[in-house]
Order: C-alpha cells, then structure tokens, then sequence
C-alpha cells in the first residue's frame, strides 16, 4: 500500500505542474470585499448597442478542448477514494476531534459531575482507523434505507 | 451489508465519535465562521483540481444542502422541494458533471452592491486565461461581467435580464417580438439575442454561434440550444450526489457542509474511476469503498464478542437469493430461512415456522 502511494504522489506531481499553478492559489482566503469592481463599473456607459444581423468574429476564440482526466489504471475503488479524502485529510480530522472532546471535557466537568453514565466518559483518544471507520458508516447508512414515518 | 454495520462499531462508539467529530480548532477561529471547514476544503479543493483538468465548457449555478438548524446561513426557498437550508454555489465541468469548486452563501451581510459580479469573479479566479466558455443563469450573468471576462480571455454564454446595467433599457422598451422571431444586438466585445418563443429570452453571448433558427423540436437559435443542453450539469451532479446521502439531520451548519463535501467528493472519485473503463455501479462503487474502509479497523469490542456468542446461539436470515432448503429437523418440507453464522463452518440449520 506504502509503495503504491508512493508511485501515486510521483503521478500526481507530474500533472501539477502542467498547467494551473493551483497550490498557492486556492488556499487564498475567499473573501469578496478585496475584490474591487468600481474600475469594471465606471465605464458602463461606453456600451453602445447597435442591431446586427451579421455574426461577429470573434479572432480570439480558442479551439474546442476536451477534459483531461488522470489515469489511475485501478480496479480498487478505494484508490480512487483516496485521490480526494486523502491521508492528509483524514489525519486531519482525527487529530482535529481528539482536540475538540478534550477540550469539552475539561470545559464540562460539572455536566460530567451531574451525569456519571454519560458517554463522554469512555471517550478514548482516536486514530486514522477510527474516522475511516466512521466514515465508513455514513457511506453504508446512506445506501441502506429504511422506511420512516413520513413514508418516503 | 446493513446487518453488518453493527459489526463495524458499536453504538455507544458511534454516537460518541459522531458527536466530536470536527475539522478545526475553535481556539484559533477568527470572526469568519467559515474557517470552522476552512482547512479541510481547502485541501479538498486542492485534490480535486489535481487529477482533473475541466474542458472548455464550464457551467455555474447553485445548489442546495438541507439545513433546517440554527444559523445565519440559512435561507428560506418556498419553490424548492427541500425549503431551507444552506445555498452553495457550484462550478461544474459541463461535459462530466464533475464539481470544481463550491462556495457557501454567507447571508445578506456578504451581498453588498454589485454581488454577483464579484462573486463569480471570485469563483473563476483559477479559471481565468485558459479560453473557457462558462454558462450562467440570469442571476448572475450581466453586460459589465461579460465584458470584465473578456478581457481575460474567458468566455460567457448567459440568460440575463432587461433591467441590469449596461443593458439597452430604451431598445428593448420598443422591442416586440412575434413568435420564433430573432432579433440579435451587439457591442464591440459581444452580443444579445433576443428570441421569442412563449416568453422574451434575452441571451448574452461571447462566441460564434449562427444566426439561423434551428428545428430540433421546437424552433430555437444555436445560442439557446448550447445553453439548454450545457446548463444543467450542476443539477445532474446534485441529483447524483442525493441517491446515496447520510439521511439524518444535523443542528451544526458546517456537518452539513462536511456530508456535502463527501458527497460531492465521492462522486467525483466516481467520474474518475468510470473514465478509467471500470464497470461497478455507483451502489457497489460505494460499498466497495466502505468495506476498504474497515478493512484494518479493529473491531475487538463488537465483531469478537458476536462470533463468540454465536456458537451457542443461532442468528435468522434469510439463505442467500432466497433458495430454498430442506428443513434439517423434519426433513420433509422446504424452507428460507437458515442460520448465517453457521454456513460460515458448513454446518447448515435451516428453521421452519409451522
């Protein structure tokens, strides 16, 4: 499996630096206010509108492109998987929970007190297996459906 | 495989980890609320951007995660089948439906003047300079856009209304139009099609189409026929992504946004693996990926304490494709249901119910 990712991340890398220096830019906040738009807007009674039956050439317009897919060349579904929740992502999410229960229960000591049989109390501390587990359950959940009461 | 989850974990387990599942430290968040899923999309964006390179076709248009919590996120809808919940903004390949990027909608604080023009320069931000054609509704697309776009070498063909800036308000007050007429207006940079089929159409457009009215079904310009047929490729993913959903509410706005995330994520690992010539349905492509999942997860507490009870004890279920099988007691008549733990050893117990 080790080995596997490995040759993965070289693949991967290839087709990174292609074309769309994406690593930098999409990590940039996403907040609108720094987009100004006044320069776009100023000039917006420079448009003068004339009826036409000829169509317009457009020199600039670019040929026709396909999308370019990887090729993994797998028949393991997880490995596709993998290519969008990757390790990075799931230790993330473990290493993110564990910070989260311990801080609840160290700010939630009374509520701890008051209810002794509370589940909080066996929490343990979590790995990478566990939230693969988890997300395990919420993949089989979603396509194991029981009838509820509304009837849907 | 259902009976199975309860093998996976028990659910005390369950709750417990569902309960403090989370994506950032509350301790470092700022005034944004979105940095609650910040690092984890940002990630998740990254990959899937790596392996797919869209083509020059790109659709814009949003979708809808049901949300019925507590948040200024939310938003009420009555024409939608699901009325609240959280609005999302989409950009999808047109081709595949594959989804390249998502933005939430942070309420009325975020849509200050001239919102949708900021906002789809924002989402096209790494699109900009390759030559792509990007399809909008009229919520977004207007004049001073398509002309910002241009110049930027990227491409628009859009619904738009009468009433946006830049628009030729005093022509189109004058304009009537009889049933399949075309009539077609132009700047230096792009032009309108105003068509009449039932309603007044307005297209705006940066490419060369032909003027003439095409009969496919009905009567319609080549313009109007792209945009029908490339449109809707972020409401095929969405359809896509409800088959198989996690089916229960949540109070926490940004769970629901991680479920969507997963969705949109397992769905675009879905695209990749058909193109690669594979032939499992989505259905299957799925369990398969949950069993993968488990696969070095140690189930001490529950698998272990189930296989030990079941040598004293029997389970009922039903024989594989509902065969039928002499009943081991009587011997006379035929029966479906069987043990499951027991075929596992070859020791078959089949069960009658008189």
């Amino acid at each position: 499996m080790n080995v596997e990712n490995r040759i993965l991340d070289k693949k991967l890398d290839i087709l990174e630096e292609e074309e769309y220096g994406l690593d930098n830019s999409l990590n940039s906040e996403d907040v609108l206010e720094d987009i100004s738009v006044d320069e776009i807007i100023d000039d917006d009674d420079k448009f003068s509108w004339k009826e036409t039956s000829e169509i317009i050439n457009y020199k600039n317009l670019p040929e026709y492109f396909h999308p370019k897919i990887f090729k993994l060349n797998s028949k393991h579904p997880y490995d596709y998987f993998n290519l969008m929740f990757s390790d990075e992502i799931i230790s993330l999410i473990s290493e993110q929970t564990n910070i989260y229960a311990n801080d609840f229960i160290v700010s939630n000591t009374e509520y701890l007190e008051k209810y002794p049989n509370s589940r909080v109390k066996k929490w343990k501390n979590v790995n990478n297996e566990d939230i693969k587990a988890l997300i395990a359950v919420y993949i089989i959940m979603g396509i194991n459906k029981f009838p509820d009461i509304t009837g849907k | 495989m259902g009976s199975d989850i309860s093998n996976i974990m028990t659910l005390n387990k369950f709750h417990i980890l569902n309960k403090f599942l989370h994506l950032a430290d509350n301790k470092l968040q700022g005034e944004n609320k979105t940095d609650k899923f910040k690092n984890f999309y940002s990630i998740l964006k990254r990959n899937w951007n790596k392996v797919f390179k869209p083509g020059q076709y790109l659709t814009l248009d949003e979708g809808i995660a049901a949300f019925q919590g507590r948040s200024e996120f939310k938003q009420y809808m009555p024409a939608k089948p699901e009325k609240w919940g959280l609005k999302v903004y989409l950009l999808a390949d047109s081709n595949t439906d594959y989804i390249l990027s998502a933005k939430l909608y942070r309420g009325k604080s975020e849509a200050t003047s001239n919102y949708t023009v900021k906002l789809v320069i924002n989402i096209l931000e790494n699109f900009m300079w390759k030559g792509h054609i990007v399809f909008m509704d009229s919520f977004y697309c207007c004049p001073i856009l398509t002309r910002h776009l241009y110049f930027k070498d990227t491409y628009v063909t859009g619904m738009t209304r009468g009433h946006r800036l830049g628009m030729p308000k005093e022509i189109l007050k004058d304009l009537n139009l009889e049933k399949n007429e075309l009539k077609t207006f132009s700047v230096d940079y792009f032009h309108l099609d105003a068509f009449k089929d039932k309603k007044k159409l307005l297209l705006i457009i940066t490419s060369a189409y032909s003027n003439e009215i095409k009969t496919s079904i009905s009567l319609k310009p080549e313009s109007l026929v792209k945009y029908n047929e490339y449109m809707n490729s972020v409401d095929k993913a969405n359809q896509k992504n409800s088959y198989y959903r996690f089916p229960h509410k949540n109070r926490k706005w940004w769970k629901v946004m991680f479920f969507e995330l997963l969705e949109i994520s397992i769905s675009n690992s879905y695209i990749i693996y058909k193109n690669d010539g594979n032939k499992l349905s989505h259905k299957e492509y799925r369990l398969e990926i949950a069993t993968s999942l488990i696969k070095n997860y140690k189930t001490k507490e529950s698998l272990n304490y189930i296989l030990l009870d079941s040598k004293k004890q029997h389970y009922i279920g039903y024989i594989p494709q509902k065969l039928k099988r002499l009943c081991k007691y009587c011997k006379q008549s035929k029966t479906i249901w069987m043990c499951q733990h027991c075929t596992k050893k070859k020791k078959v117990v089949l069960l009658v119910f008189v």
